[in-house]
């Protein structure tokens, strides 16, 4: 019974509040490009060390959680991920948006990241030291054939152009290489100069990659940015809640990848939504849909990605190993109100535990009412204003947004040599997702694959490090299928379609 | 730009030369690696090649007419290199004029190649009054509530 006071505890007037500020706050932040759930906790982590543990904490959770929701917003109002973690939101959230379902997306993000928040802090509550063992199972080899796993969703971006998909990923993965190597300490493919020494950062390139070209295709044409439909209006939250309703394994499979990935030290939340959003593709009904406007693309990607947040806090809390960047920053929170992480944490301080975890439970739940009346203005706001205000916020938001990352004019510049060449590839069949998608693996990718080598030479067992443990084999499985089976399925498909013609 | 038209043709020759700048992107990665170390030139060596080797595959069948085509695009061309020209300067001027009079200016030249109904003086008015407020607030925000120090400026603050 003692765990109902802990609960109380959590619904106490001034934990409640924060809880609401903090997600209120966090949304606001994750919708602008440029400001990341890190830098949200960040920026808004002093305001919490006059507090006691629990409300910091909660505080924190809140903030973490309502950013990484708010980043679906610009991803598919403005194609531009928010956040990291709203990539794949980008891919179905966008073409809904642009032909007049901008709304009903948004109410689909909406109750996707509320499911994959309450998941995710469920296991949090339930399971996590024994799952907390489970992250540390991971090695790089590991890392390295999950990396590739997260490439392996080309293929279902491919359609007709994998060569060129391929290309691009492969392209991603060498921008990803500029800088100072992950091993070994390398400066590689900076052109002898200090801009590219600390090499490209993921959030101005996301700006750049996916922002850009539809700034330059925004000014071109007459006519609204988004089409306006008679239903444009509401929150459309009945038909939301139809499919919703109807994606119920989705939301479960994704949420659980979700908090599976999240307890990963350094995957985080693009890599999980990026394999939720494989995963609802290869075993949907109809796989062609997705890239086009499919809405189980948004309940997957978003519900994984707000599952991390749980999932992150798992390893964070019992073994004191940051599962995603922010964890890192809240760690650090933690440390400075005196609380010691480690697996003895759940007993020693249980009362602030499992007020922050319940207190995590309220603020995604409330993601719900904030999340919804946010973004109806949100796409309101977007629909109305005409291209002549629209056109300039955006680039004054991209300029500003990577500058912001690290204070720094080289990141804005990379921002627009990324975005122009994104639109120039894109104009040639070069999608810009497996560029991003090759650009956030290929550190991590880098990093397992060659550690993996080195415990492998120095063992004397290289083919065994890569395809002799059986995690890996699981993961290596997994990406194959997940490769080959949009080709298979489309093959099966066409040769059914023949014998049904011939007979 | 999903919504583009596709253009049917045999041989594009824009498409081949993007594809030739991607080979020469992956050869000069493959040239430089070999100043790296044992660690560092494993990845580049990896997908630097692969890359390569894909181009080449995609190089043949541009050549043979049998990849897919370009897509052709609808407006004006001028606005879109003028959009680039625009945020080209304005980046440039950040460190020189400052974050509010650069991004004033930037914000203004937008809103003037986006414009494609005309500036009635009360519609000007309103939309410039409006775009100073918004530079004004995002500067605000980003400075003051964000602790981002944005650029100064040399010439104004």
């Amino acid at each position: 019974m003692e765990i109902f006071s802990y609960l109380l505890a959590a619904l106490h007037p001034w934990h409640l509040g924060l809880a609401l500020a903090g997600t209120t706050a966090g949304v606001v932040i994750g919708a602008l490009p440029g400001l990341s759930a890190t830098m949200a906790v960040a920026i808004l982590v002093p305001f919490t060390f006059a507090m006691d543990p629990a409300a910091g904490l909660i505080a924190l959770g809140a903030i973490y959680t309502g950013a990484i929701y708010g980043g679906a917003y610009s991803a598919i109002l403005l194609n531009t991920p928010g956040t990291p973690s709203a990539i794949a939101t980008t891919f179905d959230g966008y073409p809904m948006a642009k032909r007049g379902d901008g709304n009903l997306a948004v109410s689909l993000a909406t109750l996707a990241s509320v499911t994959g928040g309450v998941i995710g802090a469920l296991f949090l509550l339930t399971l996590a030291p024994p799952l907390a063992s489970f992250a540390l199972v991971f090695g790089p080899v590991e890392y390295f054939w999950l990396a590739m796993f997260g490439l392996t969703l080309i293929s279902a971006l491919a359609e007709k152009n994998l060569l060129k998909c391929l290309i691009g990923a492969c392209l991603g993965l060498l921008l990803s290489m500029v800088g100072s190597a992950v091993v070994g300490g390398d400066i590689r493919f900076t052109f002898n100069t200090q801009t590219l020494l600390g090499g490209i950062d993921i959030v101005a390139a996301l700006i750049g990659i996916y922002c850009i070209p539809v700034l330059i295709e925004l000014v071109a044409k007459a006519g609204g940015h988004l089409k306006v439909t008679t239903e444009s209006t509401g929150y459309r939250l009945r038909e939301a809640w139809g499919q919703f309703n109807r994606s119920r394994i989705n939301l479960l499979r994704s949420s659980t990848i979700g908090t599976i990935v999240g307890m990963l030290p350094g995957a985080g939340g693009s890599i999980a939504s990026l394999v939720a959003y494989s995963e609802a593709r290869r075993t949907a009904a109809q796989p062609e849909d997705f890239g086009k406007g499919e809405p189980n693309g948004i309940l997957a990607t978003e519900s994984a990605n707000n599952a991390t947040v749980g999932g992150g806090f798992i390893p964070t809390l019992v073994l004191g190993i940051p599962g995603t960047p922010p964890d890192a920053v809240i760690l650090g929170a933690l440390m400075v109100q005196g609380v010691r992480t480690g697996p003895t944490l759940f007993t020693d301080q249980a009362p602030i535990v499992y007020t922050f975890i319940f207190g995590l439970l309220i603020a995604s739940i409330l993601m719900l009412p904030i999340g919804l009346i946010m973004g109806r203005y949100a796409y309101r706001a977007i629909i109305r204003l005409p291209k002549e205000m629209l056109a300039p916020g955006i680039a004054l938001l991209t300029v500003t947004g990577s500058f912001a990352i690290h204070n720094n004019l080289h990141d804005v510049q990379v921002m627009l040599g990324l975005g122009v060449m994104s639109w120039l590839l894109n104009r040639y069949g070069f999608s810009p997702s497996p560029i991003v998608l090759g650009l956030i693996l290929g550190q991590i990718a880098e990093q397992g694959f060659v550690q993996a080598w080195l415990i492998g030479s120095a063992t004397s067992n290289l083919w065994g490090m890569y395809f002799g443990r059986p995690l890996s084999l699981v993961i290596v499985g997994l990406a194959i299928l997940s490769l080959f089976y949009p080709l298979l399925m489309a093959k099966l498909r066409s040769r059914r379609k023949r014998r049904l013609t011939h007979a | 730009m999903p919504d583009m038209p596709i253009q049917t043709r045999q041989r594009d020759w824009g498409a081949i030369v993007v594809t030739l700048c991607l080979m020469a992107v992956a050869g000069w990665a493959l040239w430089e690696a070999q100043r790296m170390s044992e660690l560092g030139k494993l990845f580049p060596i990896t997908f630097g090649g692969l890359m390569l080797t894909l181009c080449s595959i995609l190089l043949v069948k541009q050549l043979l007419g049998r990849s897919t085509p370009r897509l052709e695009l609808e407006g004006s061309m001028p606005r879109r290199a003028l959009l680039v020209v625009v945020m080209i300067a304005w980046i440039a001027l950040l460190p020189v004029l400052g974050f509010v009079v650069a991004g004033l200016l930037g914000f203004f030249a937008i809103m003037a190649i986006a414009g494609h109904d005309g500036w009635p003086l009360p519609r000007l008015l309103r939309f410039v009054a409006i775009g100073i407020a918004v530079v004004a607030l995002i500067a605000w925000i980003f400075q003051h509530l964000l602790h981002v120090p944005l650029p100064a400026g040399r010439v104004f603050f």
